[in-house]
């Protein structure tokens, strides 16, 4: 019995844990809501019901194949089924957005108008292997594209309307068309901001070893 | 009238030929008119573009086809523009083209615009606004604006904004454009240049 249930159980903690991200508290309630379109929450809500239930077999899969319908008319939202995201998916302002097959880490936040997809378009819409892959807690600015085989890592970030085809090292930001790779503030100021605030010879002092 | 209609459907053949799509059937144009399928972007522009300037409940139609294509796919093209055969909108999200003249097999992703340098500029003139070769691909976010050449099988980049004439064959990338040779020609542009 547990067996047959394991799956919903599965699917309502990813979801509750994208209502949690979403600043919404998980209920029944909400999920109602967001299947019928009215809430900030529909459209990670819409494409998590796609990605559970297109291979599911007949009567799911044209369930799964309205609500990416759905989520085209009230969120200008697409999203392929075949992405996998992890939990706390959070998209402030859908509207615009195109997601291909990637794989990504929890906590994704993503701005309006925000592309990930191929670099080419003759390559193959089914094979995963030419989209980019995603680490945790990385946020995408709006309007940008993240496009073909590279790496995101953790804890990145990419600036309004940048094109990214090159990788992002973890913590780093990506800014520009073609984009550019900053290195996070905290590397170049090796010590404690008190410290340089107290001793500004100390900071002269990293300059000149630098 | 009949070859009209004829013309009509055997173009939106070789459009949804374009998405993937080998056989047209009624049903799926009916979806398609309805906003229902990944197609109706494409035929709702097809639609339009037929019955604008028909006199009076076509033109109706017409003006019906352009609203329903905004509501339901966000698109918005100029019934005025000439689009060769096998159009396609993979995601026809935010894309706005204005009256532009394009060959066969143009390709336009999500949020791209097509359209005017200035908006002082007539917006019924074909020569305010870019025209196309065949095989053209314009990525997701580019603009291309102003009275340009895009020729044969180039390739505008994502969020490029294109104000120049681009050869056949190149890319054009970066704000504002640059254009970059195919790869296939750089190496014997090389070796000439050795010899």
């Amino acid at each position: 019995m547990s067996q047959v249930f394991s799956p919903f159980k599965q699917f309502f903690e990813l979801v509750a844990g994208d209502a949690k991200a979403c600043d919404r508290r998980p209920s029944m309630v909400l999920y109602m809501k967001a299947l019928l379109g009215p809430s900030r929450f529909s459209s990670v809500f819409l494409f998590r019901v796609d990605s559970a239930l297109h291979d599911k077999g007949l009567p799911w899969s044209l369930l799964a194949k309205l609500a990416r319908r759905w989520n085209r008319l009230w969120n200008n939202f697409e999203i392929s089924e075949g992405a996998r995201i992890g939990p706390g998916m959070y998209l402030p302002h859908p509207f615009g957005v195109v997601i291909g097959r990637i794989s990504a880490g929890s906590n994704l936040i993503i701005l309006q108008n925000a592309t990930f997809g191929l670099k080419d378009i003759r390559f193959d819409y089914q094979d995963s292997s030419h989209y980019p892959r995603l680490g945790d807690n990385v946020t995408v600015g709006a309007g940008a594209a993240v496009l073909g085989n590279i790496a995101i890592g953790d804890g990145a970030v990419i600036g309004a309307n940048a094109v990214v085809i090159t990788d992002v090292p973890a913590g780093c930001r990506a800014v520009g068309n073609p984009a550019r790779v900053i290195p996070p503030r905290t590397s170049l100021l090796c010590t404690s901001d008190a410290e340089l605030a107290f001793e500004p010879s100390a900071a002269i002092d990293l300059r000149g070893a630098d | 009238m009949f070859t009209k209609v004829k013309l009509f459907f055997a173009l939106v053949a070789e459009d949804a030929k374009a998405l993937g799509r080998e056989r047209l059937s009624m049903p799926f144009c009916l979806m398609a008119l309805l906003g229902l399928n990944r197609f109706s972007a494409v035929f709702l522009h097809r639609v339009e573009a037929a019955l604008f300037l028909k006199g009076f409940p076509l033109t109706a139609f017409s003006r019906l086809a352009s609203r329903w294509n905004g509501l339901w796919n966000s698109c918005e093209i100029s019934p005025l523009a000439k689009i060769g055969p096998g159009f396609c909108l993979p995601h026809p999200t935010g894309v706005v083209i204005g009256t532009i003249l394009a060959g066969k097999n143009l390709t336009v992703l999500q949020n791209a615009t097509i359209a005017l340098k200035d908006r002082g500029l007539a917006s019924d003139d074909f020569r305010n606004f870019p025209s196309f070769g065949d095989n053209v691909v314009v990525g997701a976010g580019a603009a291309v604006l102003g009275d340009i050449v895009i020729s044969d099988g180039a390739v505008i980049g994502s969020n490029a904004v294109v104000i120049i004439d681009v050869p056949a064959g190149c890319l054009a990338v970066g704000n504002p454009a640059r254009v970059i040779a195919p790869r296939s020609k750089a190496p014997s542009r090389k070796l000439s240049v050795l010899a």
